[in-house]
């Protein structure tokens, strides 16, 4: 089929990007434009008594929780793919696996640039060593070393190779950071929201967005980390 | 092969790398020096001011982590920088050359925290208020930091940057152990609060199982080439 | 305009221009995929 002919049925073939891009407008506009403003209670000396409060804030949550989902699942494609490069020794598995380190690095920054910002209006500075804060941070310091590693390894096959054992070890602190930890110490994080019954303390509305967007950072994810394995084997010619 | 002779050829590393600081002394020396240097160090930049248990705990925590960056990676650049490596293929599987390397480190780093540990609570005139807690604490931070280290190094050792590479890998790896190790040793030194910090206790300790069985059966993809 | 219609443009035009950096980067991988065997 040529070129040509692709372009044709292109549009169709690739509907898939159209609802992404349609999905994540919908979703930005309806966080700043369509939802009811989420509402906390807050104490009104005057009369006494606990009062609704609207928490515009709260909408950052809608992308900063999704961002750190995908940074995890990242970090999860890498160390299937690292499994199978101990496995198999496959070149292919060694790209995916640092793709999706580098996704994960990215999404990861995001949610700490995200957490801050909500941190600096809703706690009153942009660091707080929270433990949730804490963890993430050390996550991307531990993939951020990944890389130290591999650009300090010539040969592919070594590299492939003892990256993806670091990988592994790195992925094994994950349930002790992002879950043992914040657990055990008081965290000033706002009760986990989707964990166990979670889901309740949302109204329908926003975890209808909030369900959207994550679906959709996942989405977006997944192309991301497509289009970069193809790139890099597009420009090397494999 | 049976346990008996597994652990006695475990043994046989631990000792042949034992033998073989013993002669040189240069992981020793070299931990030994840089932890007693920063302890002084900090003793003297305090100046007689008594800090509060937080800390002190933090300084112990920090000599300790920075004299492991120090001393760990050593265990494998012996074979290869003399080649030794092959001999030990030949000889052991690669679980056992993990388990010797790691008794090798954990004894290592034990050796500096027996030394050093009592230099820092004279020189800062400390008491720990829970003692044992406090020894806990401190015993399975240094569990901890062996099992990472062990294969941190042998990952390390494989690459051509030797130094600076391994603390940038290793120590992100240990930061859980340090921040529930900071915590921990705190309450051991702070009086009235529940001696042992149980909820650190058992992720120091998950830690450590954990990392090391990950290290066991990570191990031979390093080794073998 | 009030702040959150600032802060919705701005991430408005920030998505439409990487999503179609990203379909632009989808044409030029077909493109060399083409002209290889």
């Amino acid at each position: 089929m040529s070129s040509a002919q692709r372009d044709g049925n292109w549009f169709f073939r690739h509907w898939w990007k159209w609802l992404l891009f349609l999905g994540m407008i919908l979703v930005l506009a309806a966080t700043f434009l369509w939802l009811p403003v989420v509402q906390r209670p807050a104490w009104d000396a005057a009369t006494n008594s606990w009062k609704p409060e609207p928490w515009p804030l709260f909408r950052i949550m809608i992308f900063h929780v999704p961002m750190s989902w995908v940074a995890t699942i990242a970090f999860l494609v890498a160390t299937i793919h690292s499994i199978q490069v101990l496995r198999t020794g496959s070149r292919l598995a060694d790209l995916k696996a640092a793709t999706a380190s580098e996704l994960g690095l990215l999404f990861g920054i995001m949610a700490t640039v995200t957490g801050s910002i909500w941190a600096r209006y809703e706690w009153g500075s942009f660091w707080n060593w929270d433990p949730r804060e804490t963890s993430i941070l050390i996550l991307i310091l531990i993939y951020g070393a990944y890389f130290a590693l591999r650009s300090a390894i010539p040969t592919e096959t070594t590299r492939a190779r003892l990256s993806a054992v670091y990988a592994i070890l790195a992925f094994l602190m994950v349930p002790f950071l992002v879950f043992i930890v914040p657990r055990m110490v008081e965290s000033l994080h706002p009760a986990p929201i989707l964990d166990r019954r979670g889901k309740m303390q949302m109204d329908k509305e926003l975890l209808v967005v909030f369900l959207s967007s994550l679906t959709l950072f996942t989405i977006l994810f997944g192309w991301l980390w497509h289009l970069k394995v193809s790139i890099v084997r597009a420009r090397d010619r494999w | 092969m049976s346990s008996a002779s597994w652990i006695s050829r475990t043994l046989a590393i631990l000792a042949k790398d034992a033998r073989a600081e013993l002669r040189t002394r240069y992981a020793l020396n070299a931990v030994l020096l840089f932890a007693l240097s920063s302890l002084v160090a900090v003793s003297m930049s305090l100046a007689g001011a008594r800090p509060g248990p937080d800390m002190l705990a933090a300084f112990l925590w920090i000599l300790m982590v920075f004299a492991a960056m120090a001393g760990l990676p050593r265990s494998f650049v012996h074979e290869e920088e003399r080649q030794t490596s092959g001999w030990l293929k030949l000889s052991a599987s690669p679980a056992m050359v993990y388990c010797g390397k790691f008794a090798f480190n954990l004894l290592l780093i034990l050796l500096v925290e027996l030394v050093t540990v009592p230099i820092f609570l004279v020189l800062l005139n400390v008491t720990p208020v829970h003692p044992a807690a406090f020894c806990l604490a401190i015993g399975l931070g240094c569990l901890g930091l062996a099992a990472a280290g062990t294969l941190v190094a042998a990952i390390v050792a494989r690459t051509q940057n030797r130094g600076s590479l391994f603390a940038a890998l290793a120590l992100p790896l240990l930061l859980p152990v340090i921040v529930t190790g900071t915590i921990a040793t705190r309450e051991s030194l702070s009086p009235g609060t529940g001696a042992v910090a149980w909820g650190e206790v058992r992720v120091l300790l998950s830690y450590a199982v954990v990392v090391f069985t990950g290290g066991l059966l990570l191990f031979e993809f390093v080794w073998n080439d | 305009m009030s702040a959150e219609l600032k802060v919705l443009s701005v991430l408005l035009v920030v998505w439409v221009g990487l999503f179609f950096y990203l379909l632009h980067l989808d044409r030029e991988i077909r493109k060399i995929k083409d002209r290889q065997p």
